[in-house]
């Protein structure tokens, strides 16, 4: 089923270095271009044709719209290095250290998982302490939190004890400031701590971290496995894979994954990611590291089965072009997940309610 | 701060910061100064281009020089 | 030029294509598309109830959805701001392009300028149109590339023209949209006949219409004009350095003006003025 989608394909392709064998005149490029596009690949699908010098052979129509997506992720790094830096000057005036996550941190920090990488928000771990001093001097620097109303502010607060996101007035840029990688709120409790004691620090930047390699990828697994949000799934595939296939350099680094993923208590999500990410993009993980994890994990042979259907049918592009049976279903399954996962049940139904009364009444930000 | 570019059309010129997408109008002697102070050009020199382009006397340049570097550095467009 | 495909269970965007795209090629199955679009209706117990349209491209949709009506008009919207978001290669500036003798004249398009007014008016007085709302302003070599669509004006320019031009052909008013009354005019014959051919940009006019004003064509000095003309540019923040460039390269070869202007007739005799 996931199988016979373009963009796997290609990405697998890319993967094994195989790339520059496809028949360049004949291929489906509108397909390619269009399934790519609606999962936020495109401008990664472009980069990697670019990087193997194979965008002279691609037929000029569909190679325009490689090219322009490319000046799309260009575009989106730039305004990250602004952001970067301004945020850095905001909160090194205030001595407060900050990690920074996700695209930001792989754009910044020049990892593979940057390739073509777009996003909108800057995500920034900082410790619980210095919360209120970071939000203060975000706020003294031009960012505001936005009009949300009463409940929602509420329940970024008191229940999820974080802080909404803040938008820059001029520049209308928008960042998340976390203080743990999951919600506060969820079953498992990673100790954020451990993550700054591996982190690394940026040169001339002083204040500024990324999270070490290790890291990044349980992060990325956390952030996707946890969460709930599909739309993106492959994307968020494809950037585990670059970060495992670049993280782990050697035979000892598997070991080493597993080791800190149960020092912080995440082997469920991390086995999710070895898991698919073999399975989907054929990432090169030996299977004995995949058993292991899975044992790790302490999921049944039955619950793991399962989990393995919602998973497939959930991260599989959705798009005209490859239909998937079943998967409108188990996108909702796992996102009423990934709701338990991050709520006591007690704060789960009502404010489930009340997303769904949002987007039915067609109230757009919820 | 990264580079700049710039148009000019006397007696103006737009000074287009690559970085950060920001676009500035500025006077073309201005635009000129700009130049020299991120060329690192030495303070007299400075002073006295200023001297003559405003006809200026010396202590006016120095506070003339003063007030447009900070402006320039809350523009970011020097370091 | 872009090859689109459109999806649409809606009768009045069929009509809509059919009214206003009977004259554009239709491809093969075979050839590239660029860009797909969808216009629905919104389906299930809404359709009974003030009954909705949506647009999507490519699965995603950009805008909220719109009273059924509304379909042609959000048609035409939802097309603009696929082509305003992909189409990189050139620098995308918010105005009207037309053409007369060679010469290029672009009008960019502030609220309250008159300029889809100015432009319908021309284009039925010997100016070419390249397009209403777009210039296209290709970085590899600096000229304009056609993209004609129909025409849409608002509220009383639509009557405006109509009286100025009997041989105009528009479709049917939709009222009560978000911009007020809207309708669509035919784009003249030389259009389409044209749209492979593209222009040297040769003149920058900003519109200004106000009331019982002196009709007058300013000289606007060029880093003014630069500066402005880059708030009117969709992807100026996208292309970064290569827009700027591009900008910056057009501002220098054209002859930049404000134009004021109070009534249609002493507009056209002066936008004429520019080209003999």
């Amino acid at each position: 089923m996931l199988d016979d989608h373009l963009v796997v394909q290609f990405l697998r392709d890319y993967g094994q270095e195989t790339l520059h064998t496809i028949n360049f005149m004949e291929y489906p490029w509108e397909t390619l271009i269009r399934q790519s596009r609606r999962v936020n690949l495109l401008s990664r699908i472009a980069f990697f044709l670019r990087e193997l010098e194979l965008l002279d052979s691609v037929p000029e129509q569909p190679r325009i719209h490689f090219i322009n997506s490319i000046k799309l992720s260009d575009a989106n790094a730039r305004s990250a290095k602004v952001e970067v830096k301004a945020i850095h000057k905001a909160l090194s005036a205030a001595e407060v250290d900050f990690v920074l996550l996700k695209g930001a941190a792989y754009v910044w920090s020049g990892v593979d998982a940057g390739k073509g990488r777009l996003f909108t928000d800057t995500d920034i771990l900082v410790t619980k302490e210095t919360l209120p001093a970071a939000e203060r001097a975000l706020a003294h620097n031009g960012w505001f939190t936005s009009s949300l109303d009463r409940y929602t502010q509420q329940f970024y607060r008191e229940w999820m004890h974080e802080i909404p996101p803040m938008t820059h007035l001029k520049r209308q840029t928008t960042v998340d400031v976390h203080h743990t990688i999951i919600p506060p709120t969820s079953r498992l409790k990673p100790k954020p701590t451990k993550l700054w004691q591996q982190a690394d620090a940026m040169q001339n930047m002083p204040g500024l971290f990324v999270l070490s390699p290790i890291d990044m990828i349980i992060h990325s697994a956390t952030h996707l496995f946890h969460e709930g949000e599909f739309d993106q799934g492959l994307r968020d595939i494809s950037d585990l894979d670059l970060l495992i296939r670049q993280g782990v350099v050697s035979e000892d680094k598997w070991q080493e994954l597993l080791n800190r993923s149960e020092e912080l208590d995440l082997v469920k999500p991390v086995y999710y990611a070895l898991n698919f990410s073999y399975k989907i993009l054929h990432t090169p993980v030996p299977d004995e590291i995949i058993a292991r994890a899975r044992k790790l994990s302490k999921m049944s042979y039955v619950s793991s089965k399962m989990m393995d259907m919602l998973f497939s049918r959930a991260l599989a592009t959705k798009h005209e072009t490859s239909p998937v049976k079943g998967q409108g279903f188990a996108r909702f399954l796992l996102y009423i997940r990934s709701h338990w996962l991050k709520m006591p049940v007690h704060l789960l139904i009502p404010h489930l309610c009340r997303k769904s009364w949002l987007r039915l009444t067609g109230q757009k930000d919820h | 701060m990264g580079s700049l570019k710039s148009y000019s059309c006397e007696p103006e010129t737009v000074i287009y910061n690559v970085e950060s997408g920001d676009m500035h109008l500025l006077s073309a002697s201005n635009a000129e100064l700009l130049g020299l102070i991120n060329q690192k050009v030495e303070i007299p020199h400075l002073l006295q281009k200023i001297i003559d382009t405003f006809q200026l006397s010396g202590s006016e340049a120095e506070e003339y020089l003063f007030n447009l570097k900070s402006e320039y550095r809350k523009l970011n467009l020097i370091n | 030029m872009f090859n689109i495909a459109v999806a649409s269970n809606i009768f009045a965007v069929a009509r809509h294509l059919k009214h206003f795209y009977a004259d554009y090629t239709v491809n093969d199955s075979g050839d590239f598309t660029d860009l797909y679009v969808e216009v629905k209706a919104v389906g299930g117990l809404r359709r009974f109830y003030k009954p909705q349209v949506t647009f999507t491209f490519d699965g995603y949709e950009p805008f909220a959805p719109l009273p059924l009506n509304q379909a042609p008009a959000m048609f035409e919207w939802g097309l603009n701001w696929a082509i305003a978001n992909t189409a990189h290669q050139y620098l995308i500036i918010h105005s009207a392009i037309i053409e007369k003798d060679g010469y290029g004249l672009i009008m960019p398009g502030t609220p309250g300028s008159g300029k889809s007014t100015l432009c319908a008016a021309l284009i039925n007085r010997g100016w070419r149109l390249l397009s209403d709302e777009m210039a296209l302003l290709s970085l590899d070599d600096g000229l304009i590339y056609p993209a004609p669509r129909p025409v849409s004006l608002k509220n009383k320019s639509i009557q405006i023209i109509k009286d100025f031009s009997a041989e105009a052909v528009f479709g049917e008013v939709v009222p009560d949209t978000l911009k007020g009354d809207i309708a669509h005019m035919v784009a003249p014959e030389s259009a389409l006949l044209q749209q492979s051919t593209p222009v040297k940009p040769a003149f920058l006019v900003f519109p200004h219409y106000q009331d019982n004003a002196e009709k007058q064509l300013k000289q606007l000095p060029k880093a003014r004009a630069l500066m402005t003309l880059a708030e009117h540019a969709f992807n100026f923040n996208i292309l970064g350095e290569e827009g700027f460039d591009a900008m910056a390269n057009m501002i220098d070869q054209v002859e930049c003006y404000d134009f004021t202007y109070a009534d249609l007739a002493t507009a056209l005799e002066g936008i004429d003025s520019l080209v003999k």
